[in-house]
């Protein structure tokens, strides 16, 4: 067998390598030419090829020799750069940072640096110049050329670090602040160090660009020559090999710096890289040694009590706008698994960061365990969050990760690492220790993510769409998982999601919500056998929601007459209708039979009926999901068991009758008044 | 203790926002003022004179000047900007191995770090009239005599021009495209879009922010320089800078100032002009 494996590359694809590979030699020819000229033979002279190879041009600049002092220049070069760089670091961190934030005055400031980046040196070198002048000042070219240089340096580092930090995700700096690190520790031990490498970036730009800078150095300097000021003074004779010298010089210093400087970068990567590998081995050659289970561990337990009471509490973003969330009233018992369960934009987020800590209520009080907790760090609140993209410490092993929040309470390494350990063999981890977060699958991960959030031993648990990044499979499981876990702590689980069957799947009480408010507050049976409103019946699934007007009152039953004209019969629960008006009620779509409207079957005026043409037919397995047209914009469905539906398995197109008993209706609590039409748009079902 | 997020905020910026403005905000409010001021051989004359400004303007040389320079802004930005949209563009969308993608974009950036005073001066002993190129030529036997344009002409000025800016015009071209999702390219293939018709309606309408950013480096660069045009063109031309630079050496501060007021009013129109057609805040902020 002989076969060739055709690449599949277009010929645009070899004439853009062509093109490249000219680049690179205008590029690097002409400099190459010069390199090799500075070690043209004693007599001097351009001439191709070499008149003999001599050095004699690189001892002229030692010797001094041309009038020059090109050591001289050379040493306050460096320094200045050295100087520039370590300030162009330290400000453009420190204003990367804090530029994360919008505030009074920061427009200016950005676009200060934006003009400065944009002006002409030799201007800005004037302008200086002339302030020193005016005053009367006597500078010397450290001052003078620092201050003119860093006008370009860190408008260019400033830019470097926006690059940065807008790739930096700021959940690693709230999980920080949850774990119980202050500001500073957060800094130290989270961002800076995962920063770094952008960070050496700024301090190559800074370095490179003072070693170089000319336009603006050039008028403030003074009598002492900085060494681009001398090398365009050497420029009045072009053909000299001591300029040539010159440049091989300052090239080699430039590539050495530059090396210096990307090297580190790649040692950093490939240490925590290599410091991974090395203990994965150590991992297989010592299996982890078992732990005591019945040792208590290192952390003072927090306040027994995980209760929640949200009284009034309204958040606004921006003032004006509509508030995120609309006074709203919780209470969530201590140990309970609560779902808070809405679209995205409802309010769910805001409410699980404000528990957190990690924002702040407009108006309204916070308690956790009967105290008030609202103006509190999130570390004073016995709280854990595990974040919605985990936010694991790229930089640190996954042992590093679970015992940090141990770390910043300043418990010794072995007394940490040992409770730790307890918690990876919890989630099952224990053979990762060493691991860096992104050699975890996403499940693995979450579980990390998960027990260093309870190093803590928190009194509530908060989870922010925990299995939105997993696939399908994983998610069913972890579900079960976060559910065993949380029974076995017995604390308080606060968990978002947008996921009706996950909420209902795992939660105690699931708290549905739109815009900001709370629609229902229940247990996941009641909230589907009773749901309280068409948005609750709706958003939750397994309902139809009917409308209509009451047409009479009998026996506590209400019959309504639907848009369409079918006749439902609603039984009131001990609730008050008027007659004439509008009400709405849900109906269990698993409790519907359909059958084929038989030809020439007139359509009968049956109560708790409605007849419709087949609009969709789904397969779910154990039953068939049939969508039927009534022919108004309500969504009709009806869950058939599968043997059923074989039976006679009618097709789309089909007109068909769906029948009920009333016993399977509800009556819901939407009253809308003649102006809120709105009421009855069917709301957008989230998936 | 909590601190007030704009406390911290300024806290922050503090520092460099006092560095900018002591050595970039007060400098251009101290050149305006004494764009104003009269002069004589020793001394600047604190007053209020218009003169500088009349100077200016009455002066034939500042259109030629002005001219001479937008000229080589002009022709510098189109090169710059194709000779860096086609390297992006291979880099980005025809280099698929990720190790060679930045192998090659270290190649293209290594330069750039070294000084460009020296990058310039190396086209000498190449462009030469006994220069490397000439030298070639003739030993080809293209060539009988010479070619004496290659070097101190408007021709080196911009070769000069081209090989020191050509990395600032690419570098936020590529930053921009390779943030286009590859899913968008496969989408307008399957669309039966040609190569060069999703060049044109995908990839350069998703870079316009990064080929903005870039020709305000180039044009700036460009209108700002003094010492290559000096230098490539053996003083042949002038740019505006190079003549500002002129009536500095001569201790003429205030119409030095004048001109440097007039220059940046023009360069920050043609920085206007760019953020006009292209809003590029999107891509400074991310």
């Amino acid at each position: 067998m002989h076969n060739t494996i055709h690449n599949g590359r277009p010929w645009t694809f070899y004439a853009l390598t062509l093109a490249f590979l000219l680049f690179l030699a205008f590029l690097y020819g002409p400099m190459l030419v010069i390199y090799i000229l500075s070690f043209q033979g004693p007599e001097g002279g351009l001439t191709f090829p070499l008149r003999g190879v001599s050095t004699r041009w690189f001892h002229e600049l030692v010797a001094n020799g041309r009038g020059g002092d090109i050591v001289g220049t050379f040493t306050r070069s460096m320094e200045l750069a050295a100087a520039v760089a370590v300030i162009t670091v330290l400000m453009c961190v420190s204003a990367g940072l804090g530029f994360r934030r919008r505030f009074p005055g920061s427009g200016i400031v950005f676009y200060l640096a934006i003009a400065s980046l944009v002006m002409p040196g030799l201007f800005v070198g004037l302008g200086v110049s002339l302030i020193f002048q005016l005053l009367g000042w006597q500078t010397d070219w450290r001052e003078s050329g620092l201050g003119a240089q860093l006008t370009w340096t860190l408008p260019f580092g400033l830019l470097v670090m926006f690059a940065v930090i807008g790739r930096f995700n700021r959940s690693y700096e709230e999980a920080a602040l949850d774990l119980g690190a202050t500001a500073w520790q957060r800094t130290r031990e989270v961002t800076l160090p995962i920063l770094l490498p952008g960070i050496i970036g700024v301090a190559l730009f800074g370095f490179t660009l003072s070693y170089d800078e000319f336009a603006r150095t050039v008028l403030t300097a003074g009598s002492e020559n900085t060494l681009p000021l001398e090398i365009w003074a050497m420029t009045t004779n072009v053909t000299s090999p001591t300029l040539y010298a010159v440049g091989t010089v300052t090239t080699l210093v430039s590539f050495t710096v530059i090396g210096t400087a990307l090297g580190s970068i790649a040692l950093i990567q490939r240490r925590r890289s290599r410091h991974a590998a090395a203990s994965l081995e150590s991992v297989l050659a010592n299996p982890v040694q078992a732990t005591d289970h019945g040792r208590r561990p290192a952390m003072p337990a927090n306040a027994q009590n995980g209760s929640i009471e949200l009284v009034a509490v309204t958040k606004t973003y921006t003032p004006g706008a509509p508030p995120a969330v609309a006074g709203l009233d919780l209470k969530v018992a201590h140990g309970a698994y609560c779902c808070l369960l809405g679209p995205s934009g409802c309010g769910k987020t805001t409410i699980l960061r404000m528990i957190a800590g990690h924002e702040f209520p407009t108006s309204g009080d916070v308690l956790i365990g009967d105290r008030n907790v609202t103006g509190l760090a999130p570390v004073d609140r016995g709280t854990a969050m595990m974040f919605q993209s985990y936010a694991l410490f790229p930089h640190r092993s996954v042992i590093d990760n679970v015992a940090f929040a141990l770390k910043i309470r300043g418990i010794s390494k072995d007394a940490r690492n040992a409770t730790a350990r307890e918690l990876l063999e919890k989630v099952r981890l224990e053979a990762f220790a060493n691991r860096l977060p992104s050699e975890l699958s996403g499940g693995q991960q979450q579980r990390v993510a998960l027990a260093r959030a309870l190093i803590t031993n928190p009194r509530v648990l908060l989870l922010d769409e925990p299995l939105s990044a997993l696939d399908e499979y994983l998610r069913l499981r972890m579900r079960g998982e976060l559910r065993r876990i949380q029974r076995e702590l017995g604390i308080t689980f606060i968990h978002v999601t947008h996921t009706q069957l996950e909420a209902t799947a795992v939660a105690d009480v699931v708290v549905v919500m739109e815009q900001g408010r709370i629609e229902q507050a229940a247990s996941a049976r009641e909230i589907f056998l009773q749901p309280r409103n068409a948005y609750v019946a709706r958003f939750i699934g397994g309902q139809n929601v009917l409308s209509g007007s009451v047409e009479r009152l009998a026996d506590g039953r209400a019959v309504v007459q639907t848009g369409t004209g079918a006749r439902v019969e609603v039984p009131l629960a001990g609730m008050h209708v008027a007659p004439g008006g509008t009400v709405f009620a849900s109906l269990r779509r698993d409790r519907i039979a359909v059958r084929r409207l038989g030809t020439g079957e007139a359509r009968r005026e049956l109560h708790n009926s409605v007849t419709g043409e087949i609009h969709t037919i789904e397969n779910q397995g154990s039953y068939v999901k049939i969508t039927i047209d009534l022919g108004d914009s309500e969504e009709f469905v009806a869950n058939v068991p599968e043997e059923h539906y074989f039976m006679d398995p009618i097709d789309i197109g089909d007109r068909a009758v769906a029948t009920w008993s009333p016993g399977d209706v509800r009556l819901l609590e939407d009253r809308p008044s003649a102006g809120s039409a709105a009421m009855a748009q069917p709301s957008p079902i989230a998936a | 203790m909590r601190i007030k997020p704009a406390l911290a905020s300024w806290l922050q910026i503090g520092p460099l926002a006092t560095v900018l403005t002591l050595f970039f905000g007060v400098p251009v409010v101290v050149v305006i003022v004494v764009s104003f001021f009269d002069f004589d051989h020793t001394d600047i004359v604190p007053t209020f004179i218009l003169d500088n400004y009349q100077e200016i303007f009455s002066s034939e040389t500042t259109g030629r000047l002005y001219l001479s320079s937008l000229k080589f802004a002009v022709i510098v930005w189109a090169i710059t900007l194709v000779i860096g949209f086609t390297l992006a563009n291979y880099l980005v969308f025809h280099v698929r191995s990720l190790l060679i993608k930045i192998g090659l974009f270290l190649l293209c950036s290594v330069p750039f770090w070294t000084s460009t005073i020296i990058r310039m001066i190396s086209w000498i002993p190449f462009l030469g009239r006994n220069g490397l190129f000439n030298t070639m030529l003739m030993n080809a036997g293209l060539i009988s005599q010479p070619l004496d344009f290659l070097l101190f002409s408007d021709f080196a000025v911009i070769v000069a021009y081209v090989h020191l800016f050509t990395l600032f015009m690419m570098v936020p071209i590529f930053n921009s495209m390779a943030r286009i999702d590859t899913r968008l390219i496969e989408a307008a293939k399957d669309a039966g879009a040609s190569r060069w018709t999703i060049l044109r309606e995908i990839v350069l309408p998703l870079c316009k922010s990064g080929i903005a950013l870039g020709s305000i480096f180039v044009v700036t660069q460009v209108m700002g320089d003094f010492f290559v045009v000096k230098v490539m063109s053996g003083g042949q031309s002038a740019s505006v800078v190079s003549a500002l630079q002129n009536e500095i050496a001569a201790l003429q501060y205030p119409p030095a100032a004048a001109s440097a007021v007039v220059l940046v009013i023009v360069v920050v129109m043609m920085v206007a002009g760019i953020l006009r057609v292209v809003d590029i805040r999107k891509e400074l902020a991310s």
